[in-house]
């Protein structure tokens, strides 16, 4: 089961299972083998180990981290304007039909499972498979992240759905999500110009008075919904965050539209966030209501409050 | 179109005062756009964010009702352009003309066998929708009423004059009949009439600019219910017009195409009406009129209405239950099958034609055809011998054969060696064979 990938993995066995004679992790040992090796026909020969033990899976799963470190500081080294391929991605139309992503250096999969290389080697592995080339044709609009290509791979993904994407907006023709993504960015309109993010991990309701659940519902599904998208943490502290949105309010960059974020979601991009900015956007430890956010904000002087509504 | 928690934030207050109960606004709005809070539980919606709101999440389509209480024909309401988006809601019905050249005696006998035309398919009957009668001779009024009388189906009004339509349409107004239908020359005629007698009315343009003209007219002169209608010899130009009206209600809220069309097929010869009527039913028209009466011109339009009128999410099915079929014995032959409507009744009509008296066992696939149920794993040896048992087919004959369908010979070993039933016959592949296959091996 696809859920929040990389961190975590799920696999549900029924009862029935059981009944037939499942008794045994080694039998669950040979489907994957038999399985990576029938999607991913390179592999000659796999082992399989299984650790049980919470002590002594915590060393290999450091290791895991840092490998996955690694990745995200290469993925970071490169931008979209480096390259000339994009790729796409639709793992997840089965439960959402007409949602496609699309990951690009700056912008990996709202999963986080997937970065453009990961993406890249997934699409020469299995070039007819669900990671695909997007060619990204003309570049249609830089402010907004908008690519011919990119509109042509979603008109075709989605069946005629969605026409077009601005890649760096969250606010016009936003990247449509399925349902597994990491976070979700959304508007706060009481701020004048601010967006709030929250994630899969926190407790009770953001700022708006609304909990992941319920705001996720409306996010998911495939559709463009302005003012409320499903992201990855990546995509939170790359340069192309909601870039489109923050430059036509007035503010420097996308992410100086963030003035509210769940602590689950600061304590992890902490230390990534412009150092100018990183203290004055609150948590729920400094205003749990809007209009306290409100005077928050004023007090920390957070530059998003003074720029006009974008809608 | 359903409205985004954002445009629906745009016209509440915006105070976040929490009597709607949620802490903000904004929490308000999606709720409401999650369809699980009315709108008018806030409190303090001013009039035109109200107004403005239920008009945005009015339907794009007009629902049209023609006909009285009790025989009524409803139709509009769409919401998708492609049924497999959701599904294409109400049938497509079939109005029959009555011209004005017959005798009284002659047009009752029509309407007759209008009534009569009722053919039994896949378990629901079909029938026509409409008596069409046209109402352009001396006594309009007569005319009506006498169809009226007679017909078991709602009316159509087929004329052009408006003081004879005035005639008829007061002579029959508790029937509720369509008025055919207006157009430029006399449109304002024709909707003063609709209008007081408070009938639905079809409008006709000579192209989609004017019938936008048009059916804004009739709508300011008082007709609410409005059929788009078109015609002519021009196929493709009668396909590009349903479907424009049709897009731009749906997807551009077009408010002035926002009514259900209809088509008035004028074809050359019987063979071809019925073609054409088939394909304007499987693109966006809600009524068809024809001239055909017989059963081979209204049947292939009846069955394309009603496989296209098919809900793609909910397949029609029949009980999962032991069929006998003729008179059976304790050693007529047991047949299993799935219970997808179309699988069951091909089956079954098949071992009726056979005349071999037999048992058919059905099993629940979810109302997925034997292919597709193997596919998605709706059915396995295991599955079919639980149900054998649970029909208790085995208390009703004596001997253990069991008969397959031909596309799962697969499964002959498993229940072999799972079951009673010892010896498994692989059956034909298709319905159609069965006659001969069970003549041939069940005698």
């Amino acid at each position: 089961m696809h859920l929040n990938q990389r961190y975590t993995n799920w696999m549900r066995l029924s009862k029935k299972l059981i009944e037939k004679g499942f008794n045994d992790l080694t039998m669950l040992a040979t489907v994957l083998i038999r399985l990576y090796k029938a999607e991913l026909p390179i592999i000659k020969k796999a082992q399989v180990t299984i650790i049980t033990d919470p002590k002594e899976i915590e060393e290999p799963y450091e290791v895991a981290l840092k490998i996955y470190e690694k990745r995200d500081e290469r993925a970071r080294s490169i931008n979209d304007e480096d390259v000339d391929m994009f790729y796409g991605c639709v793992l997840c139309q089965s439960f959402a039909p007409t949602h496609a992503c699309c990951i690009t250096p700056n912008r990996m999969s709202l999963c986080g499972s997937i970065s453009w290389f990961d993406a890249r080697a997934a699409a020469r592995v299995d070039p007819k498979g669900p990671l695909y080339e997007v060619p990204m044709g003309e570049c249609l609009n830089e402010l907004a992240g908008e690519f011919e290509g990119v509109n042509e791979m979603i008109k075709k993904r989605s069946l005629g759905d969605i026409e077009r994407i601005y890649l760096y907006s969250g606010m016009e023709y936003p990247h449509t999500s399925c349902g597994c993504f990491e976070a979700i960015d959304f508007f706060i309109p009481e701020t004048g110009a601010g967006h709030g993010i929250i994630d899969r991990n926190h407790d009770g309701v953001a700022i708006n008075g609304l909990p992941f659940s319920a705001m996720a519902n409306q996010t998911g599904g495939g559709k463009q919904m302005p003012g409320f998208n499903g992201i990855s943490m990546q995509y939170i502290i790359s340069p192309k965050y909601q870039k489109y949105d923050g430059i036509k309010s007035g503010l420097d960059s996308g992410i100086h539209t963030i003035v509210w974020m769940g602590k689950t979601v600061k304590d992890r991009v902490y230390e990534f966030l412009p150092e100018d900015l990183r203290d004055k956007i609150a948590t729920e430890e400094d205003a749990e209501e809007p209009e306290a956010l409100v005077e928050y904000l004023s007090k920390v002087g957070h530059p998003a409050l003074a720029m006009e509504e974008l809608f | 179109m359903a409205l985004t928690g954002m445009q629906i934030y745009k016209n509440l207050p915006k105070t976040n005062c929490k009597d709607c109960g949620l802490p903000t606004c904004m929490a308000f709005a999606m709720q409401v756009a999650a369809k699980q809070r009315a709108l008018t539980d806030c409190p303090h919606l001013s009039d035109e964010a109200q107004e403005s709101l239920s008009e945005a999440s009015a339907p794009p389509m007009k629902l049209v009702k023609i006909g009285p209480d009790g025989k009524q024909f409803e139709f509009g309401q769409e919401t998708v352009m492609f049924r497999h988006e959701e599904k294409f809601h109400r049938h497509c019905g079939i109005a029959v003309r009555i011209p004005a050249g017959l005798s009284d005696r002659e047009a009752e006998e029509l309407v007759e066998r209008i009534n009569g035309s009722e053919f039994v398919r896949v378990g629901s009957t079909l029938k026509v929708a409409f008596s069409a009668v046209e109402i352009e001779l001396d006594d309009p009024a007569g005319r009506a009423k006498l169809v009226a009388s007679k017909s078991k189906l709602p009316l159509i009004l087929i004329g052009s004059d408006p003081d004879k339509m005035k005639a008829a349409a007061e002579a029959v107004s508790s029937e509720n009949p369509l008025l055919y239908r207006a157009e430029a020359s006399n449109l304002e005629a024709m909707a003063e009439v609709a209008a007081s007698v408070k009938a639905p009315l079809a409008v006709s343009g000579a192209n989609l600019e004017e019938l936008a003209e048009l059916t804004g007219q009739a709508k300011d002169k008082g007709v609410s219910e409005i059929v788009l209608a078109f015609g002519g010899r021009d196929l493709a130009e009668i396909i590009r017009s349903l479907t424009i009206a049709r897009r731009a209600a749906l997807k551009k809220q077009f408010r002035v195409f926002g009514y259900p069309a209809m088509v008035e097929v004028d074809s050359e010869t019987p063979e071809s009406e019925t073609v054409f009527a088939g394909i304007f039913a499987a693109k966006y028209a809600g009524i068809v009129l024809i001239n055909g009466q017989e059963p081979w011109e209204l049947l292939p339009i009846m069955v394309t209405v009603q496989d296209i009128y098919t809900d793609p999410q909910v397949p029609n099915i029949v009980e999962a239950k032991l069929y006998e079929i003729g008179n059976t014995n304790e050693n007529s032959p047991v047949i299993f099958t799935t219970n997808f409507s179309l699988t069951y009744f091909s089956v079954e009509g098949e071992v009726e034609r056979s005349k071999v008296p037999s048992y058919i066992c059905v099993v629940d696939t979810e109302g997925l055809g034997v292919l597709n149920a193997y596919a998605g794993d709706k059915i396995s040896a295991e599955k079919v011998v639980k149900t054998l048992q649970a029909q208790k087919v085995a208390e009703k004959v004596k001997h253990r054969k069991l008969i397959i369908p031909g596309l799962l010979p697969i499964f002959r070993a498993e229940i072999e060696d799972t079951s009673e039933w010892k010896e498994v016959i692989i059956g034909p592949e298709k319905a159609r064979e069965i006659p001969a296959f069970l003549n041939k091996y069940w005698t």
